[in-house]
């Protein structure tokens, strides 16, 4: 019994290891804010709704809010927190496909689908060294009654927030 | 003493006066009593104070995103207060001060009808699920401002169309200008039309 207990310590000894070691974070620098700026869009794309842009915004403050890490969430043009640690969060709108919420509907097997990509950027707001640079997306291929369009800018939230989760809190 | 006098005179007379015209009431009998009533009832109902606006200006417009609490295609009031551009939903009330507003886009856009389409779903089956390719035109509006922290900010809804064209001449008035992009720069030239571009002759 004696004997079982000893070799099974040390692997829980290295099991912690290697967790506390997985936590660390790219950078080793932790967070506590994030300012989001408004989204640009590239210029060969040219059927992308201007509510849109703003959904991708306030959706991604949403899911930014809702983040347990994370202390505040600013705004474009907000004064930043004296002595904390900000990561400024910037990106591009690189392909959009309008796709169509009929087609999804009465056709359904992925035709119709909308889809927003974007070239995302993250950077130390003090320094305003370039920490990650990825690609996210946004798609709408199901739902009620085919889905909302609008739902990709929720998607690509989502999908921004994971990115910031897993490298920067 | 003569003045005293006087006054108890004319007392005496304005009483007379009341009398007489009393019994000219009485004379007339309930008919006339009830009719100058009913006639005078609605007066009752005017308040004493001047009420707030009754309704707001814009109802039931279309709500896509940026205020708080309010979520995608909910209805929302709009109201143009004499500070503010005000959004009402239910007991939420919403305002963007015109001080604050830095951009007003107006595009014209298309809606499908969801809700009806899922009725006439379940009603009829598939020939009620093509309701789904009719569209819905409406304009849209897309107000850029900045909070009192000087963050930017944004949020977007749909009007019936050419309410849009109101809503631009009411913010004019206010002093807070609308743009209506060139067609080149508009976000979807099928769905999304410069206002000003359909309404050339």
């Amino acid at each position: 019994m004696k004997s079982r207990s000893a070799r099974i310590l040390p692997l829980f000894l290295c099991a912690g290891l290697v967790i506390a070691l997985g936590g660390e974070k790219k950078g080793g620098t932790r967070y506590e804010y994030v300012q989001v700026d408004r989204f640009n869009v590239a210029e060969d794309v040219v059927d992308f709704p201007a509510d849109y842009q703003i959904g991708i915004m306030e959706d991604l403050i949403k899911a930014l809010q809702r983040t347990k890490n994370l202390t505040g969430v600013l705004r474009e043009g907000e004064t930043l927190p004296e002595g904390k640690q900000v990561l400024h969060l910037t990106g591009t709108v690189t392909k959009f496909k309008k796709g169509s919420q009929a087609a999804r509907y009465l056709v359904g097997f992925g035709a119709g689908a909308t889809v927003v990509v974007a070239q995302v950027r993250f950077y130390d707001a003090t320094t305003k060294q370039l920490l990650l640079e990825r690609k996210a997306d946004g798609k709408v291929w199901i739902g009620v009654m085919g889905g909302k369009s609008a739902g990709a800018t929720n998607g690509l939230a989502k999908e921004i927030v994971k990115v910031v989760k897993a490298n920067f809190l | 003493m003569e003045a005293v006098g006087g006054i108890i005179a004319a007392g005496q007379e304005a009483k007379k006066e009341l009398v007489d015209k009393q019994s000219v009431l009485a004379k007339e009998g309930p008919v006339r009593r009830t009719l100058v009533g009913v006639a005078l009832l609605p007066l009752l109902l005017v308040p004493a104070f001047p009420a707030e606006k009754a309704s707001p200006d814009f109802r039931k417009a279309f709500h896509l995103v940026g205020v708080p609490g309010v979520l995608r295609d909910e209805r929302i009031d709009i109201d143009l207060a004499a500070d503010a551009l005000v959004f009402q939903h239910k007991k939420l009330v919403y305002r963007v001060p015109y001080t604050g507003i830095t951009q007003v886009l107006l595009l014209r856009a298309d809606r499908v009808y969801e809700k009806s389409t899922y009725a006439a779903a379940v009603a009829f089956g598939f020939p009620g699920a093509l309701l789904i390719l009719k569209k819905h035109k409406v304009d849209t509006v897309v107000v850029d401002f900045k909070n009192e922290r000087g963050g930017r900010m944004g949020l977007a809804v749909q009007l019936e169309p050419y309410e849009g064209q109101r809503l631009r001449e009411m913010l004019k008035g206010h002093g807070v200008a609308v743009d209506e992009p060139p067609l080149s720069q508009i976000t979807d030239p099928k769905s999304t039309t410069s206002l000003e571009e359909e309404h050339k002759p």
